[in-house]
């Protein structure tokens, strides 16, 4: 495969861009302001749960809130984001699914409705929204010696839901990511909902998909260093898709701003799997930190002598 | 508490160089083994080793028995972390890649017999593909005492969503949950596609004539020392069944 067919390849996965695009500020949140939201949240847990979790122990930790909860349950605030997960203590292989009630549809339909009895929709902003995404489940096998297989479990379905703000999807972790268990019991919830102040503060132009796909492959082709094989060759699948992006938990962000997500898989002998990130503007509006850290270690280089010593 | 060791490479241009692999380098490595790192030291755990780029040897978790050195880093700790290139043998075997020949570019998993010198309780592998859901029962021989291997049965991707995963599985341990749940939930952001897997060995009680007691498998009942129960070894001889419990979307 040369580049060319790279970039076409490229191009052609990706959702519709618009030749413009609104860049938003995102609301910044004291951490009152997040325990407020946080003890919303818990209220309507205790409805859908049917449990009281008015006996909490909250502790304000360095850069989160942590709160236990009854019944093994615990509720955590990240304060740089405002991400929020709320887990009611249940084990992983406690209320696992009966096999009639293996139906994908009515899982989606399941995640959906506590979705609704959570109020969600209360944590997004003006002229945004969540939408239903994707199902995923977690299951459970095993086998014995001699060879004779259990039947496969399924332990949890997880609805993933998707922030849109204005038409685009903020991409990035799960906006809101609901766990379940059997008959629907929840087992976890968890939000990284990036609210705006609501009115767009710029209106960008947008740099083409092609422009974006030739930034990828200058990222993909640095990590590929100088091999026998070129890598075009091992690529198994890629992507592409725009939208507003959404940093991980951790990391505070003060403006949402339209960018370019490129998913490659690659297969040798090793197999490889990576997201870039482009910006789909010009003027760079938030940095998405693509060079990495170093290793946070001071331990001493190892030496041949002591592998020669090792490997007596 | 525990001990615990991470390994973490993230380039691997000495492997390409020398013709054994195509493989490119990673960018968050360190994001994630530096994550899980200073989460388990926050909660007073103590960090026997940390070895980085081409310092990490397969050596290292090869079984004495077969001339590595496993009893003196990773079988000398309770939990083990590690992230590199990662792959599995058409007959099930787990393979990994290293930067530095010391001895070999790989490491496979015939050559681990972990916890044998009951220490090594939990191996976590942000790797691609290190377990074939279609033949889990190909690492089984790594259970030589230790509980649960966490790893991947298909893609595991290095990119912006994935870069805190190292502090969510070290936060969900820490936190109380239990091991298989700290991997799971950690590695995954339900957004792009990992492919976590937790696996371990069970008894003949567990087994149950195939009617599996599923409260009674580690995937159900350990956490890291320190928070919550930790179920005892299981030897060799004891192990009548490999269980698994895998995300998938």
């Amino acid at each position: 495969m040369d580049n060319k067919l790279f970039l076409d390849n490229m191009v052609g996965t990706y959702n519709t861009a618009p030749s413009h695009a609104e860049i938003y500020s995102v609301r910044q949140l004291s951490v009152d302001e997040l325990n407020a939201k946080m003890k919303r949240l818990l209220r309507y847990t205790s409805d859908v749960c049917k449990t009281s979790t008015d006996r909490a122990d909250w502790s304000v930790q360095q850069d989160r809130t942590l709160v236990r909860l009854p019944k093994g349950g615990r509720a955590i605030i990240h304060h740089a984001s405002g991400a929020m997960k709320i887990t009611t203590g249940l084990q992983p292989m406690e209320l696992m699914f009966e096999e009639k009630d293996y139906c994908k549809d009515d899982h989606i339909k399941m995640t959906e409705s506590v979705f609704k009895k959570l109020n969600l929709d209360e944590f997004t902003g003006q002229k945004e929204s969540l939408q239903f995404e994707k199902l995923w489940q977690i299951k459970a096998a095993a086998v014995n010696r001699e060879q004779k297989f259990a039947a496969i479990r399924l332990c949890r379905v997880i609805g993933a839901f998707r922030h849109f703000a204005g038409n685009l999807p903020v991409l990035g972790p799960a906006s809101v990511a609901i766990k379940l268990a059997s008959n629907g019991s929840l087992d976890s919830v968890q939000t990284l909902i990036r609210e705006t102040s609501g009115e767009a503060i710029e209106w960008a132009p947008i740099i083409s998909a092609e422009e974006a796909a030739d930034k990828v492959l200058l990222q993909l082709s640095s990590l590929m260093g100088k091999s026998s094989v070129d890598f075009s060759e091992l690529i198994t699948k890629q992507s592409m898709h725009f939208g507003y992006i959404s940093l991980a938990k951790r990391k505070s962000q003060r403006i949402l701003a339209p960018h370019y997500v490129a998913a490659i898989s690659l297969r040798g002998k090793d197999a490889q799997a990576y997201q870039f990130v482009v910006p789909a503007t010009e003027k760079l509006y938030e940095s998405t930190c693509n060079t990495g850290s170093h290793a946070f270690t001071n331990q001493v280089a190892r030496n041949r002598f002591t592998a020669q010593n090792n490997c007596k | 508490m525990a001990m615990f060791g991470v390994e973490g490479i993230r380039y691997f241009s000495n492997a390409r160089a020398a013709g054994v692999s195509t493989a490119g380098d990673l960018t968050y490595t360190f994001n994630r083994c530096n994550g899980f790192d200073d989460k388990l030291r926050s909660a007073g755990h103590s960090r026997a080793f940390y070895w980085a780029n081409d310092d990490c040897w397969e050596t290292d978790i090869r079984d004495k028995d077969k001339g590595g050195d496993d009893e003196t880093w990773v079988d000398n700790v309770d939990i083990f972390w590690i992230e590199t290139h990662g792959n599995h043998e058409d007959d099930g075997r787990a393979r990994m890649l290293y930067d530095n020949p010391q001895q070999n570019w790989r490491t496979y998993s015939d050559q681990w017999q972990l916890g044998e010198d009951w220490n090594l309780e939990w191996m976590m592998a942000y790797s691609c593909l290190t377990v074939d859901l279609n033949n889990v029962a190909g690492i089984w021989n790594i259970f030589s005492g230790m509980h649960i291997y966490c790893g991947a049965w298909d893609e595991m991707w290095d990119g912006w969503t994935t870069d805190e995963c190292g502090e969510d599985v070290g936060d969900n341990l820490i936190d109380g949950d239990t091991v298989s749940d700290s991997w799971i939930d950690g590695v995954s952001d339900w957004y792009f596609d990992n492919h976590p897997v937790t696996v371990c060995v069970g008894d003949s009680a567990t087994w149950n004539n195939g009617n599996i007691q599923w409260d009674r498998s580690y995937l159900n009942r350990d956490h890291l020392w320190g928070h919550g129960n930790v179920d005892a070894d299981l030897a060799p001889s004891q192990q009548a069944c490999i269980l698994w419990r895998w995300a998938e979307g």
